[in-house]
């Protein structure tokens, strides 16, 4: 188990090595092999005069000029001992793991991250905890009552649920409550106002969700409900419930727990459209933002960031799925 | 043979007014599905006393699992309206307590308890998240108020007794870790952790290899004689139940067409279709060049029944009849022949019965 | 040059469109929860409204903002909420070229000259900020600024004209460091050492030659050419003070040191500012009332939604749209639709113009004619349409100049019956045109050319659409090439090579002033100082007439206010009659002020709200 984790982990940092080269190239390598000149390029941050001046500036400050390989590979090893770099008047130290500084605004990328990380935390947290919730009691309950009008009323709100995206549902919800504001407070600070200010979004987010696992869950109860374990534990004289809950669900829901453990990783890594429409300052918003600005550092920071967690919640569920599914060996 | 005596035994002295262990009587399983009414089950009566062993025999979809699962309850309840499940009505009695009209609480403590049942394939019926201890440990506590180790015990105690080597590590192993019997013999353990009195084997060894089989077969007497249960086994296979069976109903189609002591039913059978059974049944102490004689034809279609008898389409001495078998549904009648009890449905006349399997079929065997 | 006006929206170019593209899908987003929101303005309408009859909503009224201060109050206290759908490019005074910094930056910072605080055309005047007085020499080279004593920063020390030269270097010569400001002071400033900016050149004795500091009070600017329009330089964050002890560069916007009102309490890019006041601020160095303490305290919140935004401004848990380009489509049709609301509203001109290019160096856009045939061939009124209506587009444009800017004259040199264009007109024109350039044109006589778009602007490719259809009509094929606003001007339609090469004869643009006069919105578009060989022109037409750059010289040489204006009439007729542009719409917002908010008006030099001066009656 140990070394499977273990060779899992480097494999992922050589994942994120190659992430890190493609995005890379995606938005500083293609853009000048379709012709753009580092001018071009440096156009961009610099405001309307367009001044020579500060073009090189730019293309200075940001290494355009250099080679790729030079410019990755300074990245890279930024990342694991630091950098250090000017402002114009002095020398900035930017610790490891340093993922560079905004084009924008000269703020240094890992800082940014983990002041943005919290509001991104909690809101996958609290739309997983209600969608799981929520999701799995609607799956099992349908799936119990298989064709009642409890049933079919609630899998045609789940049908909606998957078809509405959140940023119709947010709004939605957002005007029939009257508009209370919704924002982030440290949950830390008060743990009261952070669930109040963020119950709309974390109900936005997590109705679709929920659509889905409760569909999932439904079907995988029906199946398990077929098997023929569940017809033995009924055979044994256990309660429904206990039937139902102990031997169907516990059957049922490992690849729930599959998705949800990638769900939450990819969510992790920015829940993009919820946070824009609720204009939450978290990881997903300053991904779109920094796609917005053409700001490489930030779009690798949070690109880097996503693909950490989508990289860590698959390691995450294997050894869950192990842990949970004994047939299952580490090899 | 034990020394309680089989029901079927003419002049039985029975106290009066006792009902045998078990008397299931005019049971009829019927389901409402979108292609019409399944009669799976339809009107089938036997009795069984505690030390005796039923082998109720046919081909898959002859209402023999049905019957099984109807004794413990196991059907989903119709709604008032007859649908989404199964509609029973009949008698089932068990030591005293009627079931069909029995509420799913009463069903529940005996389920497991007083009666249990044995699945076929244990490697689907036993839960593969769960350790052999635990779901073993578990079908004790539902009915035992004892602490986990308590329970843990009489585990470990039953899987000795049922003959897995090194019980104390093996109880914490999950069921993939088995080989296929010993899975068949932890299953075993599992239905016999509180002592019951009915047991049910459904196709216990269908799915094991011959030499397992034996063994498997062998352990569930000494179990039986152990435990003093009464004991039904279901199978497609009349080599399963020819040594272990006191009595043996054949099913097809939802109904018993023979029922009788099992030396009868293997040495003197009166129905075509147990005559089918019999020769289609490969042998190991007949030369190997002798062909089989499969039943031609196919099981009937629950849906829809052929007419009169449920067999004829399949029955190869139809003609010796005129258009009776596939007009009228025989009777379940006693033979005149036996001393013994040994009911037939079939419309020819005993003595062609008889004479037919003298003359026809015996030599096939 | 022209300022980033209205930067984050819909309004002129920026390299910067990041920020606007940013924001736009954002913005899409909010139309499509906007459905709903329409669904129920009805109710939503009912609760705002009665909130409002109970302050002084008498004072206010449909457009009242434009040509008067609603609500005016000397109250103080309560804390001003202000949102943005972005975020700043940089609140660095000498780093930042958006509209709204420009306004918002005078809560924190002096610059040597201001606006005068007052609606209307009146707001077009100069007046001391930092400065206590200023004079140009006669021959138009010196500028001197003497000025007030006794400002100080927030951390107690005086402000010295050394600190204002500072300022200026550090922003138009350091644009290697600061690269988002405008550089006006270094093209026209004189440079004997050719200095290198306070980032490369750390040797504090060294600076700007042509940037005299005398004494402590006072500072000249020696010029290389007379510059009229100095005065408008001198209201530029430019060059509001910066101590260079305290300069960190890049990094300068977190430690701004204010000599405003107000000072930056804390600053997190992409979250939110909050200013309060600034205790140093001595109110008798400000005879002039530019800056009044109202708040005691100022919120922004960044890179919220134009539609939450808009939703929390009705509802009046905001109190102003920082953008100030107004509220969105669905916050629109509900404000219009509900008197009440409407009252709180004004649609007031931007100071910006959507219009078309025609490349002069295209053939046969090289023929006069064939320009003038594309002025009358345009249906303007389905141009109008396409840009969103009279309200959330603007006025039909017939001139370069919007209505706003100093030099406006109304005028159509190229009238067509009720706007909606000439087929007749623009085929006589093209047929003139032919015979002049006939290679130039199909064999079936019919001509083909290209119009560029920013394809992440959905109004400018309905317009562009509009266009299409209407040359249609005259003979003239247009393929519409769409490209993104972030290389519209560096790679493609502000690229000379190649438009040329890829006959974009015509290409939509929309342009806003730095200051509102002639200069300041037309040198960049309609001379070859907006011609960049290399991408990034803003002269997307190149067009180039040595007539109208000696005009500009002249103007600019000309001390007499009145006589300059005249010339920018000139200018702006000139480059009508050579159909140089097809001018679209006078681009107009509508802006919603909720009823606690004081002291409203929409100042004409920044085409938006005065932001540095609104009070609220809340606590």
């Amino acid at each position: 188990m140990l070394t499977f984790i273990v060779r899992r982990l480097i494999a992922a940092v050589g994942l994120l090595l190659v992430v890190a080269l493609i995005t890379y190239c995606i938005f500083y390598e293609l853009p000048q092999w379709a012709g753009m000149t580092v001018d071009n390029l440096a156009s961009e941050f610099v405001g309307k005069s367009q001044n020579q001046d500060a073009l090189n500036g730019v293309i200075d400050r940001f290494h355009f000029n250099q080679p790729f390989f030079v410019q990755y590979y300074d990245y890279v090893k930024a990342i694991l001992v630091g950098d250090t770099y000017s402002d114009g008047t002095q020398l900035i130290h930017c610790n490891a793991p340093c993922f560079g500084y905004s084009f924008r605004n000269s703020e240094q990328v890992w800082p940014t991250l983990l002041d943005r990380f919290p509001v991104t935390f909690s809101l996958a947290i609290g739309a997983a905890v209600l969608w799981l919730i929520f999701g799995l009691a609607i799956g099992v309950i349908s799936a119990v009552r298989k064709g009642s009008i409890l049933d079919r009323s609630v899998m045609i709100v789940a049908l909606l649920g998957v078809a509405l995206p959140v940023y119709f549902v947010g709004p939605l919800i957002w005007m029939l409550d009257g508009f209370p504001a919704v924002s982030y407070s440290s949950f830390l600070s008060n743990p009261l106002s952070w669930a109040q200010a963020l119950w709309i979004p974390w109900v936005a987010l997590a109705f679709g969700y929920a659509a889905i696992y409760a569909r999932m869950t439904r079907a995988g109860m029906l199946d398990a409900l077929g098997e023929d374990f569940v017809r033995t534990a009924r055979a044994k004289g256990l309660s429904n419930t206990r039937v139902i809950l102990r031997h169907g669900l516990r059957a049922a829901i490992m690849p729930i727990v599959t998705m949800f453990g990638m769900d939450v990783g990819a969510l992790l890594g920015g829940a993009v459209l919820v946070e824009s429409v609720f204009s939450l300052p978290g990881i997903g918003y300053l991904a779109i933002n920094s796609l917005g600005q053409s700001d490489l550092p930030m779009i690798m920071g949070v690109t880097l960031m996503a693909a950490f967690f989508v990289i860590i919640a698959n390691l995450v569920v294997d050894v869950l799925y192990a842990s949970l599914d004994p047939r299952v060996r580490m090899s | 043979m034990s020394t309680i005596s089989s029901p079927f035994e003419v002049g039985d002295a029975r106290p009066s007014g006792s009902r045998p262990f078990l008397d299931v009587n005019d049971l009829h399983v019927h389901f409402s599905t979108e292609d019409g009414l399944v009669k799976s089950v339809d009107g089938i009566s036997f009795q069984l006393e505690r030390g005796q062993t039923l082998g109720i025999v046919g081909e898959s979809g002859s209402g023999k699992s049905v019957t099984s699962l109807s004794l413990l309850g196991l059907h989903k309840k119709a709604d008032r309206k007859g649908r989404g499940g199964a509609r029973m009505t009949g008698e089932i009695w068990l030591d005293g307590e009627e079931l069909v009209s029995a509420d799913e609480a009463k069903l529940r403590a005996l389920r497991g308890n007083k009666m249990a049942m044995i699945f076929q394939d244990p490697l689907s019926a036993m839960h593969p998240f769960y350790t052999v201890g635990d779901q073993l440990i578990e079908a004790y506590r539902v009915h035992h108020k004892v602490s986990k180790s308590e329970g843990r015990k009489r585990a470990i105690e039953m899987l000795d007794r049922v003959g897995i080597p090194q019980p104390n590590s093996r109880v914490d192993d999950y069921p993939h870790q088995f080989s296929g019997g010993m899975r068949q013999r932890a299953m075993i353990a599992m239905s016999l952790m509180c002592d019951p009195q009915l047991l049910i084997a459904d196709e216990p060894t269908t799915a094991l290899d011959v030499t397992v089989q034996a063994q498997i077969l062998d352990l569930m007497r000494d179990l039986q004689r152990e435990f003093n249960s009464a004991l039904i086994i279901i199978t497609h296979d009349l080599g399963v139940v020819a040594e272990l069976a006191d009595d043996i109903m054949v099913m097809y189609g939802g109904k018993a067409v023979e029922y009788g002591p099992a030396k009868t039913v293997f040495t003197a059978p009166e129905h075509p279709y147990t005559w089918g059974l019999l020769t289609s049944m490969p042998r190991l102490d007949r030369p190997v060049q002798d062909r089989l004689a499969p039943i031609p034809g196919n099981p009937p279609s629950m849906i829809n029944v052929p007419s009169g008898c449920a067999f004829n389409p399949r029955c190869g001495f139809v003609a010796q009849n005129g258009g009776r078998c596939s007009g009228e549904v025989p009777e379940l009648l006693q033979t005149t022949s036996s001393g013994r009890r040994h009911l037939v449905r079939c419309h020819l006349p005993v003595d062609v019965r008889q004479r037919t399997f003298n003359e026809e079929i015996r030599t096939l065997l | 040059m022209g300022r980033i006006q209205r930067t984050t929206a819909s309004t002129t170019w920026s390299f910067t469109e990041g920020f606007n593209r940013n924001m736009r899908k954002r913005r899409l987003l909010a139309i499509l929860g906007g459905v709903m929101a329409l669904a129920t303005t009805v109710s939503a309408c009912g609760s705002s409204g009665s909130s409002s009859g109970s302050t002084s909503a008498s004072a206010s009224s449909f457009n009242a903002g434009v040509t008067s201060i609603v609500n005016q109050s000397s109250k103080t206290g309560g804390t001003l909420r202000y949102a943005l759908t972005s975020d700043w490019d940089s609140p660095d005074p000498g780093n930042t070229y958006y509209a709204f910094s420009w306004d918002f930056s005078r809560l924190y910072g002096r610059s040597l000259l201001a606006y005068e605080r007052v609606p209307g055309s009146t707001g077009l005047n100069l007046q001391g900020d930092l400065a206590k007085s200023w004079s140009v020499s006669p021959d138009g080279l010196t500028w001197t600024f003497n000025l007030q004593q006794g400002v100080k920063y927030q951390d107690g020390q005086e402000v010295t004209a050394a600190d204002v030269k500072y300022a200026v270097e550090r922003s138009n010569w350091g644009q290697d460091t600061l690269s988002n400001g405008p550089s006006y002071f270094k093209s026209l400033v004189v440079d004997k050492t050719n200095y290198q900016g306070p980032y490369k050149d750390t040797n504090p004795n060294d600076g700007v030659s042509g940037i005299e500091v005398d004494g402590s009070y006072t500072i000249k600017f020696h010029l290389t050419q007379p510059f009229a329009d100095f005065g408008y330089l001198a209201t530029l964050p430019d060059t509001m003070p910066v101590p260079r002890a305290k300069d960190t560069g890049a990094t300068y916007y977190k430690a701004i040191q204010s000599t405003g009102q107000y000072e930056i309490e804390s600053y997190t890019p992409g979250k939110n500012m909050t200013l309060v006041p600034n205790p140093e601020f001595d109110a008798t160095t400000d005879p002039n009332h530019q800056h009044t303490v109202t708040a005691s305290k100022i919120t922004v919140s960044l890179d919220m939604t134009q539609d939450q935004i808009d939703q929390d401004l009705l509802h009046g848990s905001l109190d102003g749209d920082l953008d100030g380009t107004g509220v969105g489509t669905t916050a629109q049709a509900e404000i219009l639709s509900n008197p009440t609301l409407k009252k709180q509203a004004d649609d007031s001109y931007t100071g910006a113009l959507t219009y078309m290019t025609i490349n002069t160096k295209v053939a046969p856009f090289d023929q006069v004619s064939c320009r003038q045939a594309v002025e009358y061939a345009v249906n303007k009124v389905t141009v109008q349409n396409a840009l969103g209506g009279s309200v959330g587009g603007g006025d039909i444009a017939s001139t370069v100049l919007p209505p706003s800017v100093a030099g406006y004259q109304a005028s159509n040199q190229y009238s067509t019956p009720g706007d909606t264009g000439s087929v007749d007109k623009a085929k006589q024109l093209l047929a003139t045109c032919k015979t002049a350039e006939p290679s130039a044109f199909n064999s079936d006589g019919s001509l083909n050319v290209n119009l560029s778009a920013r394809s992440d602007r959905p109004k400018e490719i309905n317009s562009a659409v509009a266009i299409q259809a209407a040359l249609a009509k005259v003979g003239i094929n247009v393929t519409i090439d769409k490209f993104t606003s972030d290389k519209y001007f560096g790679s493609f339609a502000g690229n000379p090579t190649y438009t040329e090469d890829n006959k974009i004869g015509l290409s939509m643009m929309k342009w806003g002033a730095d200051w509102q006069d002639g200069y300041g919105f037309m040198d960049q578009v309609v001379t070859s100082a907006g011609i960049h060989a290399g991408g990034g022109s803003t002269n997307l037409g190149l067009y180039d007439d040595p007539a109208v750059d000696a005009l500009f010289t002249k103007a600019l040489a000309t001390t007499d206010a009145t006589a300059r204006t005249a010339i920018w009439t000139q200018i702006d007729q000139k480059v009508m009659s050579d159909a140089a542009i097809v001018p679209l719409v006078y681009n107009k917002a509508l802006v919603f002020h909720p009823t606690q908010v004081t002291n409203w008006y929409e100042e004409t030099a920044f085409g938006m709200p005065d932001f540095s001066i609104l009070g609220t009656t809340n606590n």
